[in-house]
């Protein structure tokens, strides 16, 4: 079968006019370029791979530079070609394979890509996040959170005295740490408590007025302290940081990833814990309650205090809004209450500490 | 003399440009990146052979291999660049961390005729129409003086002189462009780019935002309406039928399609945008499309390519 084409020699932008035979040797062109009639030769293996050919029209690109062309608008052509040459490697462009599944190839291929973004922003990243937090120097983590504790406190009144009592208080626990474990009182009426990476607590006075007994104090710092020991906030850190190292990737924007990380690291408190950290502080702390022979209904009674709160102001304490559902949290302590059988001992040590803070706070 | 006119078309299909970009992104990010070099050579492979001139598709011969290694040397110089610059950051003394940041940003400055010098010798070379290669002939010490002399220029009439420098660098770029044996060049002022920019800015804001859109049109047509092709002394204009309409019919259509498909209409938005430009080019005058004969050099070297894209400078040929 002859086909008619145009041939471009890679000399001159002429297209002569040309016929086109395929023969078990190759493609046979014949072409008149005003003079004289010529016939030459191509042979598959120097004709060059073409990802983009379409079905209507094809162009061939052949031998070294200056290149030359073939092109030939006759679908046929195409059929016949892959016919005499299956093997040849012009028309085994890689993207070509995608173009010829058709329209519900490119449609599996947009879902298997959103599939795979799914993916990778709601089990990889995280599970990666997490891995790298892991592995984090506790030196990296106090300068984290010193940076942030400077931009929390600022313009923040400290409570000297009563950070004093409160460190007391806590070394009182005997919790075992690689971390140095600081807590700072700040005098303001917020109702919340932050752990920060490396250590630093910062417990605004505001939690501690909604308190009547040492074990709810004992309560909210073996949950601030579960959060700084398990690693919470680098963790999170992390996630949300290769979450938006993804979607830079995607929308190519690397100019906002460093803002992102400036921002995060100034900013750890607008962060929030998700849930399942929270809840997972909450089971840690409890459990580190009970190895001390503290009473657990303090952990209860420390929820009750800031849900009664939560009636009164008519706002949701800040505490309690990024927080599970205080409902769920008190049906949970209470249940691991009594599973586990055990006796709490007194500590008088404790509570003079916490009468001194309160009537610090009362004066 | 018969005024021949002689159209450019573009036929993007958005459909296969969205499995193209679609794979490219895909490779890209289960290679951790190294596979940009090769989906950015695929798009614009994609791109030239929808682009067609007289006819006759344009086809860009370059390659991901050609475009890794200049990636490779690209991405070499520019961390040499970071690094030196934050040893100066590390090393306590306040001079040297000046010298560190003055050897960067000098270092950047650079970079940019270098980049623009390799990228565009890169680029033409990897051009073709009908077989015929484009080249880039500049002189890099050439281009250094108009970029430091526009750049020093720019800084102390605060961005005025801008205009004329971008005009400078446009006709020396495009007067070093050949097709073959024919001759490209621009025919820009500066004065007429800074007239466009000066209203372009202020009636732009007066009417609030609606002269944007004639803004737009008035920089297309300085840029096309004023460049040359010269065959065999004949010299042909290319022109531009852009109206505002098309651009605010197509900036509304760019618009839905980003943002009500959540990104995944971009691809037609790229093409629809292209198709806006390309679609309202033609040359006018005696060109003789059969009779352009093959003169350039091949070059493959892509470094200054990839310095471009990492720069973010974008050459709008």
């Amino acid at each position: 079968m002859t086909f008619d084409g145009k041939y471009f020699d890679g000399k001159s932008s002429a297209g002569y006019a040309a016929k086109i035979q395929l023969n078990s040797f190759g493609i046979q062109i014949s072409y008149t370029d005003g003079q004289s009639g010529n016939s030459i030769e191509w042979t598959p293996d120097k004709i060059h791979a073409n990802d983009f050919s379409s079905n209507q029209k094809i162009y061939l690109k052949y031998g070294e530079y200056p290149f030359q062309y073939l092109e030939v608008n006759d679908p046929r052509f195409v059929s016949e070609l892959k016919e005499s040459f299956p093997n040849a490697k012009f028309h085994k462009g890689a993207y070509n394979f995608l173009f010829s599944t058709g329209v519900m190839g490119l449609v599996a291929l947009a879902m298997a890509f959103i599939g795979l973004l799914a993916l990778t922003y709601f089990y990889i990243l995280p599970a990666v996040g997490e891995h790298v937090a892991a592995t984090v120097p506790i030196e990296w983590e106090k300068k984290l959170g010193d940076a942030s504790f400077d931009k929390m406190v600022e313009g923040e009144k400290i409570d000297e005295a009563n950070s004093k009592r409160m460190n007391e208080f806590f070394q009182q626990l005997h919790y075992k740490s690689d971390y140095k474990i600081e807590v700072v009182v700040v005098k303001d009426k917020i109702v919340n408590a932050f752990a920060l990476p490396g250590g630093k607590i910062i417990v605004y006075e505001g939690i501690l007025r909604t308190m009547n007994d040492s074990k709810k104090l004992a309560a909210l710092l073996s949950h601030e302290f579960s959060h700084v020991q398990l690693r919470h906030s680098t963790k999170n850190l992390f996630r949300s940081l290769s979450s938006y190292m993804l979607l830079s990737v995607i929308f190519g924007d690397a100019s906002g990833l460093t803002a992102v990380v400036i921002q995060n690291a100034n900013q750890l408190k607008q962060l929030g814990y998700s849930r399942s950290l929270e809840e997972e502080a909450d089971k840690n702390g409890l459990k580190l309650m009970k190895e001390r022979h503290l009473d657990p209904a303090g952990m209860e009674g420390l929820f009750r205090a800031l849900k009664k709160e939560e009636g009164n102001a008519g706002d949701v304490p800040e505490f309690l809004s990024t927080h599970p559902l205080t409902i769920d949290r008190i049906n949970y302590v209470r249940k691991d209450v009594a599973k586990h059988n055990y006796t709490s001992i007194e500590d008088a040590g404790l509570d003079s500490l916490w009468t001194g803070i309160k009537s610090n706070l009362d004066e | 003399m018969e005024i021949v006119s002689t159209k450019v078309n573009f036929y993007g299909d958005g459909a296969k440009y969205f499995g193209i970009l679609i794979v490219n992104l895909l490779l890209t990010i289960v290679t951790l990146g190294l596979y940009y070099a090769w989906a950015r050579a695929k798009n614009l492979q994609y791109l030239y052979g929808e682009t067609e001139f007289a006819g006759s598709r344009f086809t860009f011969h370059g390659t991901g291999r050609e475009m890794f290694k200049g990636f490779v040397k690209a991405i070499a110089i520019v961390l040499m660049l970071i690094l030196v610059s934050q040893a100066g950051q590390f090393s306590g003394s306040k001079v040297i961390a000046l010298l560190g940041g003055l050897i960067y940003t000098i270092g950047i400055l650079l970079l940019i005729p270098i980049a623009i010098h390799g990228g565009l010798r890169y680029r033409m070379s990897r051009t073709s129409w009908r077989g015929i290669h484009f080249g880039y002939r500049g002189d890099l010490k050439e281009l250094f003086d108009i970029c430091i002399k526009g750049i020093l220029l720019t800084i102390f009439t605060l961005g005025i002189y801008s205009s004329w420098f971008h005009c400078n660098l446009r006709r020396y770029l495009e007067s070093n462009i050949r097709l073959g044996n024919c001759k490209f060049s621009f025919e820009g002022k500066g004065g007429d780019l800074f007239w466009i920019n000066f209203k372009g800015l202020f009636l732009s804001i007066f009417t609030l935002g609606i002269y944007l859109f004639w803004y737009i049109r008035n920089l297309n047509h300085y840029s096309i309406n004023n460049s040359r092709i010269e065959q065999d002394g004949n010299i042909c204009s290319f022109k531009s039928s852009l109206a505002p309409g098309d651009v605010f019919v197509t900036g509304f259509i760019i618009y839905f399609l980003v943002v009500f498909t959540l990104g995944l209409g971009t691809p037609w938005a790229i093409l629809r945008q292209m198709r806006m430009v390309l679609d309202n080019v033609e040359l006018e005058g005696a060109f003789n499309p059969d009779a352009v004969i093959q003169t350039e050099e091949n070059y493959s070297d892509a470094t200054g390519d990839d310095l471009l894209s990492m720069l973010d400078i974008g050459l709008d040929f």
